[in-house]
């Protein structure tokens, strides 16, 4: 053969190669201009549509149930610090593990979740990686993108009920896209630390959802828009705690809540 | 070079090569860009067109037979990669939970891995070189010039300028002396 006919072969080969691991690290994908709302605005439209969800859902009201949402509430609230958004936790009486967040720092949570964990801790890993993608402002984000900034900004000058429903499932059934997770997922991780509740409980609450559910379930959505699911599981796993990280027990009387449900 | 003009014929010059033998070479490249387009959904049939042209036309002479097998040799990997990425993308498009309802297309494309997108981009950048390098490659054949692709043009110049192996037989006749 000729001379350097190798060599040349390799560099074509190297090329490609090097130029799929280019673009794969530095990727470039079209992403959508961030369109931006107040969080004043992002407010106003949050209580429209959490009265619309409140309506259509029947909500616990039960002492036990609302105190211990608000003491994990408070344990998580006291490690974001300072945040623009009052976030409310709402508890409803749907047999579907599922928890949500909307507009304006509404997080929703179906109490078959709360019947799914074993422990305060592990719902209080859920609610924050929802409160994650509250403060990321990753549900407004989404919800502009999915819907438009017109019809978001119409709920708020008219009162067209149908209008203000439709807008609320979209936010139920809204899913995130897999560097918003994993942002949100980071968050829940640093929050669950700061607030002295083990960071590992977001693995315990991932795999007894995939042992529930198995993989790549559409129920699990609320929580993985995409199956990579042992990997989240290990990246809570791995997360590296501070040397005088010491968790403190949530004086939660858990089985006492579920029975309340 | 002794090396060289043992084993390969000699390369022809400009003048020696005729209009319609520059005209064919040129059509090599040319022909693939009527041939890709056709194939675009399931790229093959620009690969069988490339094997038809080269078989037809190998031949004609030494110039055209290089240019057709350079073409036909860098169109199997460009083929190849154009397969892989129209595979993988209808994996994503039909695999549960990519493609749901309404806007979700982007947004199946959205929880794609990286992976994907990297390989997407490669092979736009390889059908963009390919395209450039036939273009040079036809204008280069169409003025009775040589034109060698990395790679691509060694290969083909081996086989279409190599001596038969007979011609490494022992000389035993030989002109009167």
């Amino acid at each position: 053969m000729i001379k350097g006919l190798y060599k040349e072969l390799l560099i074509v080969i190297g090329a490609f190669l090097i130029g799929w691991l280019a673009f794969t690290l530095f990727r470039w994908v079209p992403d959508a201009p961030e369109l931006s709302v107040s969080v004043e605005t992002e407010q106003e439209l949050g209580d429209l549509l959490a009265d619309q969800v409140l309506r259509e859902y029947e909500a616990v009201e039960n002492d036990t149930v609302s105190e211990a949402i608000l003491t994990i509430k408070k344990r998580l609230l006291t490690a974001i610090g300072p945040t623009n958004y009052d976030y409310q936790l709402h508890v409803l009486n749907e047999p579907e593990v599922n928890a949500f967040a909307t507009l304006g720092g509404h997080i929703f949570i179906f109490s078959g979740i709360i019947r799914l964990s074993e422990n305060p801790e592990e719902l209080a890993a859920v609610l924050a990686h929802e409160m994650g993608h509250v403060e990321e402002r990753h549900v407004v984000n989404k919800i502009l993108k999915d819907l438009g900034i017109n019809v978001v900004f119409s709920i708020l000058t008219g009162s067209d009920p149908v209008l203000v429903g439709e807008i609320a499932k979209a936010t139920i059934s809204s899913s995130f896209d897999r560097t918003q997770e994993t942002s949100a997922d980071q968050f829940a991780l640093k929050t669950l630390e700061e607030a002295a509740i083990s960071p590992r409980y977001v693995s315990t609450i991932f795999r007894r959802l995939k042992e529930k559910y198995g993989e790549g379930d559409d129920r699990l959505d609320f929580l993985m828009s995409h199956p990579n699911l042992n990997k989240r599981i290990k990246e809570a796993l791995e997360y590296p705690l501070k040397e005088n990280f010491e968790a403190e027990p949530m004086n939660i009387d858990w089985e006492l809540v579920k029975s309340a449900l | 070079m002794t090396d060289t003009s043992e084993k390969y014929y000699p390369i022809e010059q400009v003048e020696d090569i005729s209009m319609r033998d520059r005209e064919d070479a040129m059509g090599a490249y040319l022909m693939m860009f009527a041939a890709l387009a056709a194939g675009l959904p399931l790229p093959i049939l620009n690969l069988i067109a490339a094997v038809i042209y080269y078989y037809v036309n190998k031949g004609k002479s030494r110039f055209v037979k290089f240019h057709a097998l350079q073409s036909l040799y860098s169109q199997i990997p460009t083929t190849l990669m154009n397969a892989g990425l129209v595979f993988w993308t209808f994996r994503i498009i039909f695999n549960e939970g990519s493609f749901r309802s309404s806007d979700v297309f982007m947004e199946g494309f959205a929880t794609v891995s990286e992976l994907y997108w990297g390989y997407l981009w490669v092979v736009v950048a390889a059908n963009l070189l390919y395209v450039i390098f036939s273009l040079v490659g036809a204008t280069k054949a169409r003025k009775g010039r040589f034109y060698y692709f990395l790679f691509f043009g060694k290969l083909a110049y081996h086989f279409a300028y190599r001596k038969e192996e007979s011609s490494d037989a022992p000389v035993l006749n030989e002109p009167p002396k």
